[in-house]
């Protein structure tokens, strides 16, 4: 089996008041347990900005984990956010509404900005109607 | 085949003096390199032949538990089957119990003494060609549970030593670990195949004042099944279509495929508008808890209101999929707009259809993810080419525009391994039915 997809890279930085996870690959069937596992090790009531700037393919698997982490972070009063994801990308979180659930922002200093801004910790969970 | 390379020069040791040690590896990388259980049973039967026993059976409980299959005897391939009942009270149903081994020694003019290791009069009369004969029958067991039996027999008074039983039962309980292995693969395919057999989308029916095509074209790998659906079915005096795709892969993905079908059907008893019905979905699948989550078009297509026009009205939902594709008769293609979340995020989700009308030769394609994302040589197929070759296709028949997608893509793909690819059009039939 060809494999035409780039290797999934995480990096992680922790930044204190929140954790940063730069990811690089192709976020598809085969790569998605990567990025899950990656994000559960983070899971906590610090808020996890994710990196999405090195994504250029994201398929429905790829979404799923956004999806799950999202549910598993808020249940844990942290949050995840996104942040500068690519035009293709971008497209997908339009198509399924998922931008409105998901914090969503379209730079990396952004999403910093307003991880920052926000009190630390319990409670301030963004407000999103359907 | 299983004969092991032998680079040292010396050959197979004769049955005579007894088996190599390094046998009882051998077979087990010879039946490891199976997953089909009766290939297993051959390499096991190929393998203590005739170092180990000069016959030798595999008695095997089949998984329902009511009968026993024997395997070989004097011709490898050979299977046969007893019942299970038969064997019980015997040597052999001790060994099939308890997993121990059982040895027994019969003489030449002993005409009965082989039933109690050999549970058919065909294989015994095989046996008892080699009398005076010892047999050895050990329990093949794996996980804790007894699966089988290796039956073998030594002919002509060459009894089992203690050093050959002790290499029969290292051979039986490497071939146990194989043998269970290939048992639990075959049992894997046939419930991959109740579930893919019962996902397979359904024959389009037929629909007055419409025309319908469809093609379905699941990943390339056999034994994964799909996410994508889609499901054509009468609500009262409406039409119902629906396509879509639950994230992810293998039965989890099957499973919530199946139920977001039903659930669909079932709404459909009670509701037809399509926003109302995809937002009595979503709220259902948001009490699931899991990370999945499932993107849907649902469409209901109706006849307009003057009969001789012959249009169609069609009501067009989307939960988080991307939208159909309105290609009219004369060539002009656009996206309908319809939009709304994915099912399962969003607990209190609201979805607004939008209506479309269809003039003879007019159809609306719907199409999933696979299609779009396809990775040819020169990047995604992408939306712009769909676009493109739907507005070469105008007028066509929608089975045709169908065909023609599935083609394309596939030919942009040139090989490539591929998502689930979906792609539905319903048209306006041009005569009135």
């Amino acid at each position: 089996m060809l494999d035409e997809g780039a290797e999934l890279v995480l990096t992680t930085t922790d930044a204190g008041s929140y954790v940063m996870v730069r990811v690089v690959g192709d976020l598809d069937l085969e790569s998605a347990p990567v990025l899950t596992a990656g994000l559960k090790a983070q899971l906590g009531p610090r808020p996890i900005v994710l990196d999405l700037s090195g994504v250029e393919f994201m398929d429905s698997s790829g979404l799923g984990v956004l999806v799950g982490a999202h549910k598993e972070a808020a249940a844990r009063g942290g949050a995840l956010v996104l942040a500068a994801p690519s035009p293709r990308v971008h497209k997908i979180f339009k198509v399924t509404k998922l931008h409105k659930v998901f914090a969503v922002h379209e730079t990396l200093d952004q999403a910093v900005e307003a991880v920052v801004s926000t009190v630390p910790a319990t409670g301030s969970v963004t407000d999103d109607q359907g | 085949m299983i004969k092991a390379e032998d680079t040292t020069g010396t050959g197979h040791a004769p049955a005579t003096t007894g088996a190599r040690p390094e046998l009882a590896e051998d077979i087990a990388l010879a039946m490891a390199g199976s997953l089909n259980l009766r290939r297993s049973v051959l390499q096991l039967l190929d393998g203590v032949r005739p170092e180990v026993a000069d016959w030798a059976v595999v008695a095997l409980a089949s998984p329902q538990g009511a009968g026993l299959q024997l395997f070989g005897g004097s011709d490898v391939t050979a299977e046969l089957t007893v019942s299970r009942r038969r064997v019980a009270g015997t040597a052999l149903g001790r060994v099939l119990t308890t997993g121990m081994r059982e040895l027994l020694h019969v003489a030449a003019g002993v005409e009965d003494g082989l039933s109690a290791l050999i549970p058919h009069s065909a294989l015994r009369h095989e046996a008892a060609s080699l009398r005076p004969a010892d047999v050895l029958a050990i329990g093949l067991t794996a996980r804790g549970a007894t699966l089988g039996a290796l039956i073998m027999v030594r002919g002509q008074g060459r009894g089992f030593g203690p050093d050959d039983i002790a290499l029969a039962e290292r051979i039986a309980s490497r071939a146990s670990l194989a043998l269970d292995s290939a048992r639990l693969y075959e049992q894997r395919g046939e419930i991959t195949s109740a579930l893919h057999d019962s996902l397979v989308p359904p024959p389009l029916p037929d629909v007055p004042g419409a025309v319908l095509g469809a093609r379905y074209r699941p990943a390339a790998e056999q034994l994964d099944i799909g996410g994508d659906f889609y499901d054509v079915f009468r609500a009262g005096a409406d039409w119902l279509i629906a396509l879509g795709d639950v994230c992810g892969k293998g039965v989890n993905a099957a499973v919530l495929t199946g139920r977001a079908r039903q659930s669909l059907r079932t709404a459909a008893h009670f509701e037809r508008e399509p926003g109302a019905l995809l937002g009595a979905l979503s709220a259902v699948f948001h009490d699931d808890t899991s990370e999945r989550f499932i993107t849907l078009l649902c469409l209901r297509v109706r006849a307009g209101e003057s009969p001789e026009a012959g249009d169609l009205v069609v009501e067009v939902a989307s939960a988080g999929h991307a939208p159909p594709l309105l290609v009219r008769a004369d060539g002009e293609v656009e996206a309908v707009e319809a939009e709304g979340a994915v099912l399962g995020v969003v607990g209190d989700a609201q979805y607004v259809a939008t209506t479309v009308r269809l003039a003879p030769g007019d159809q609306l394609v719907l199409y999933t993810d696979g299609v779009e994302e396809a990775r040819g040589e020169s990047g995604f197929y992408g939306d712009d080419r769909l676009a493109e070759l739907l507005g070469r296709l105008a007028g066509a028949a929608p089975d045709v525009v169908c065909a023609a997608v599935e083609q394309d893509v596939v030919e942009h793909l040139a090989g490539r391994a591929h998502d689930d690819i979906a792609v539905v059009s319903v048209g306006c039939a041009r005569t009135t039915a």
